[in-house]
């Protein structure tokens, strides 16, 4: 299945950057919500602390006791007045109703001028003057009148009297049963963070609670920040990917192009200068294959050629011998003329079977598929077939035996090859000749032998009698080869693995060795149980 | 006129033997190159056939070797590469003519006819003197617009002598022309030639020279 690398790239990294960014924001909002709520809590403590000094200096100061609670109307309906007023900035207010002093109100920064103008008209205590300040630096620092400015309610309880003091938001009811410390209660199905503080005397509680909504607000808020960041940011990423990997990319391109532009016969190597070090053996591989292609054409090219120049000759010797024929007189001429003509078709024929047998080795599937063969056999069968001709020239053709164990090769093929040595060696020996066939099963090989009496190659020209088209000089006159049998059985050879060897053969004339590679050392041995099982079969 | 076939491929070479002969042609057919090279070194040819694909001696050194001799007896080349390279290396290496294999037989008797002309130093396809008109091609000799009946000895004889008009040729060469290898040369034989063509066109045509061979006085010198 074919796929853009591109895309790939763009996907599996987009990919990787949304789940790599998915777990961080997971861990990093986890970690958030946590340092979030423990800074809530801990301004929450903070917040009750405060209150609880503020409590124990008007305790203290006696100005605290515990009979306000009649008089609870009044202050709810003035704050209730004021957080109308304010609602919409100030989110953490404070309610305080000491008995003599009447209230004792303060909320944010910004609205703690006309909170004291209120104040200061109504009450011009010295009271005032002390606890201002107080406020100011704890909610300064605190640092309330901000974003997420805490909506903090609270009650002032007194074990004796009930409650106290409440903010408006607080309800009526305590908070929390506890006395000290941090609790978590479920008001009209909102979740309530409570501190619990019990001061010196041990005679009022403060209780100071806030809604779990805010923290949660705050927490959301910066999720959603996170999420947004990364919104924005994913396109911006997916483009630069894309960008970054198209110009990765631009090497394989370059050479797409500089490929597609190619005729097919121009195998000339491709450059390697200005390409990524990935891809040099890339292109040094194509090049490989572009030289091992340039060579099989060559091969080709040398071979149409030398089979043009090898048929152009005889088809010259045909043409002349027939216009002798068609021009002669003499009926002696032309008898000799049309015998002639005769004599080079059957050369030419027997040519053109050998250069098809040679193109075939080349195409066909069928000489592709090697399985156990018993080479003596085919031996056996090429012998049958060639014994006439051998007959004629009075040849004695001897087969011997010996170890003979199956080859793993292509039957049809091997058979060509075997039917070519023999047939030179038949062609070349002399009338009253010798030719005798060995095969030999070795330790390593299976080896097949043809020795003649014929007059034999030179050895420095074993090499080049294996060349196509080639006929040897001194035997050219005398036998009527093509100079392609040599080349098919080196081919034949090649294809099975098989060396070809040429050398002296016993009787003085040429010895033609091929030796078989036997299969590896299992598959040799169950053959040797399969056949010694037949043969135990057969003497029983 | 004699002639010299180096041809490996018997069938070609025998087809051409017989081709040529009935040209009128004394053909010395080898198939080796070393022989040729030495029977080239040993007999005088008017023309050679030389195929370049050759045991012992391919035939482009025979032939440089026969240039280095100064040897200019024209060369026609058979080959069956017919790539242009391979032609021109032929011509430059003192070749007079290529022929491609396969060819028709008829080309090439053609060609050499052409060759021999130009080796005599004549354009014409015909031999025009005092009244003989000699025709290679169709091997057809006129006395004063009279058809000549020759025989292929004395058209041979006639033709290889108005090829060198002016010029004594000896006795041997005339036989060496006559005659290839396989031949049997009989000793009287170009005498006996010589008067039927003297019969049977001017008697003071062909002019003996003493102990040496014949000639046809070119009159223009006188």
């Amino acid at each position: 299945m074919n796929y853009s690398l591109r895309q790939l790239l763009l996907v599996t990294l987009l990919s990787a950057s949304m789940l790599i960014w998915g777990v961080t924001a997971y861990l990093s909002y986890e970690v958030t919500r946590g340092e979030v709520a423990n800074l809530f809590d801990a301004e929450l403590a903070q917040s009750a602390k405060v209150l609880n000094v503020f409590v124990e200096s008007l305790v203290n100061e006696g100005s605290l006791s515990g009979h306000i609670s009649q008089e609870q109307g009044k202050p709810d309906e003035f704050f209730n007045n004021y957080a109308l007023r304010h609602q919409f900035n100030s989110r953490r207010v404070f309610q305080l109703w000491p008995q003599d002093d009447g209230l004792l109100l303060y909320s944010e920064n910004t609205s703690t001028i006309p909170i004291n103008e209120q104040i200061s008209r109504q009450n011009q205590t010295d009271f005032d003057d002390q606890l201002w300040p107080i406020f100011d630096d704890l909610l300064q620092a605190s640092a309330l009148g901000h974003k997420y400015e805490k909506k903090i309610a609270f009650q002032l309880w007194s074990k004796s009297n009930g409650l106290l003091l409440r903010s408006d938001s607080a309800p009526t009811f305590a908070f929390s049963t506890a006395d000290h410390g941090f609790s978590e209660t479920n008001i009209d199905n909102h979740i309530w963070h409570v501190f619990n503080i019990t001061n010196s005397t041990g005679e009022y509680i403060i209780r100071v609670a806030q809604k779990e909504e805010i923290r949660a607000e705050l927490t959301d808020e910066i999720s959603s920040q996170l999420v947004t960041q990364f919104l924005i940011g994913l396109p911006i990423l997916g483009l630069v990917i894309w960008f970054i990997v198209g110009l990765s990319l631009n090497p394989i391109n370059r050479l797409e192009k500089a490929l597609a532009m190619r005729e097919a016969s121009y195998l000339k190597p491709l450059s390697t200068k200005r390409l990524p070090n990935e891809m040099v053996p890339v292109v040094n591989e194509i090049n490989n294959l572009f030289v091992q292609l340039e060579q099989a054409f060559e091969h080709e090219r040398r071979f149409t050629a030398d089979a043009s120049h090898e048929l152009r000759t005889p088809l010259a010797g045909l043409l002349t011998q027939a216009h002798v024929a068609l021009r002669t007189t003499d009926e002696e001429v032309r008898k000799q003329a049309l015998s002639r003509i005769k004599q080079g078709v059957n050369r030419m024929t027997y040519m053109v079977q050998q250069l098809l047998t040679f193109s075939r080795i080349e195409s066909n599937t069928e000489f592709l598929t090697k399985q156990n063969t018993m080479v003596s056999r085919e031996i056996v069968h090429v012998i049958a077939d060639l014994e006439p001709e051998a007959h004629k020239k009075r040849i004695l053709m001897e087969f011997a035996e010996e170890n003979a164990v199956p080859v793993i090769v292509n039957g049809p093929l091997v058979a060509i090859l075997i039917r070519n040595i023999i047939d030179n060696a038949i062609k070349y020996t002399p009338p009253k000749g010798t030719v005798l066939i060995t095969v030999t099963g070795q330790e390593r090989y299976l080896q097949l032998c043809v020795e003649d009496s014929g007059p034999g190659i030179p050895p420095e020209q074993y090499e080049k009698s294996l060349e196509r088209f080639h006929r040897c000089v001194e035997t050219a006159n005398t036998a009527k080869g093509t100079g392609l049998g040599f080349s098919i059985v080196q081919r034949i050879a090649g294809i099975h693995n098989a060396d070809l060897i040429l050398g002296v053969s016993q009787f003085g004339g040429l010895k033609v060795t091929v030796l078989f590679p036997l299969p590896i050392r299992q598959a040799d041995n169950s053959w040797q149980k399969k056949l010694s099982f037949f043969n135990l079969r057969k003497s029983g | 006129m004699r002639l010299l076939l180096v041809e490996d491929d018997e069938i070609l070479g025998d087809g051409l033997v017989a081709g040529l002969k009935m040209e009128g042609y004394a053909v010395d057919w080898l198939t080796n190159g070393k022989l040729a090279d030495e029977a080239l070194k040993l007999n005088a040819y008017e023309l050679i056939v030389l195929d370049l694909n050759l045991p012992d001696m391919d035939g482009m050194s025979i032939l440089k070797a026969l240039r280095a001799r100064k040897d200019e007896t024209p060369v026609m080349v058979l080959t069956a590469k017919d790539t242009i390279s391979d032609r021109v290396l032929g011509l430059d290496s003192g070749a007079d003519d290529f022929v491609i294999k396969p060819f028709e037989l008829d080309e090439v008797c053609a060609r050499l006819r052409a060759l021999a002309r130009r080796s005599e130093g004549r354009s014409a396809p015909t031999i025009e003197y005092k009244g003989i008109i000699l025709d290679p091609a169709s091997r057809l000799v006129s006395y004063n617009d009279e058809k000549v009946e020759l025989s292929q000895k004395e058209f041979e004889i006639l033709s290889f002598l108005m090829g060198n008009i002016g010029k004594v040729v000896s006795r041997s060469r005339l036989e060496e022309s006559l005659y290839s290898w396989d031949s049997d040369v009989e000793s009287n034989t170009v005498e006996v030639h010589i008067h039927y063509l003297r019969k049977k066109l001017d008697s003071t045509l062909i002019r003996t020279v003493r102990g040496v061979g014949y000639i046809i006085d070119n009159d223009d010198d006188l």
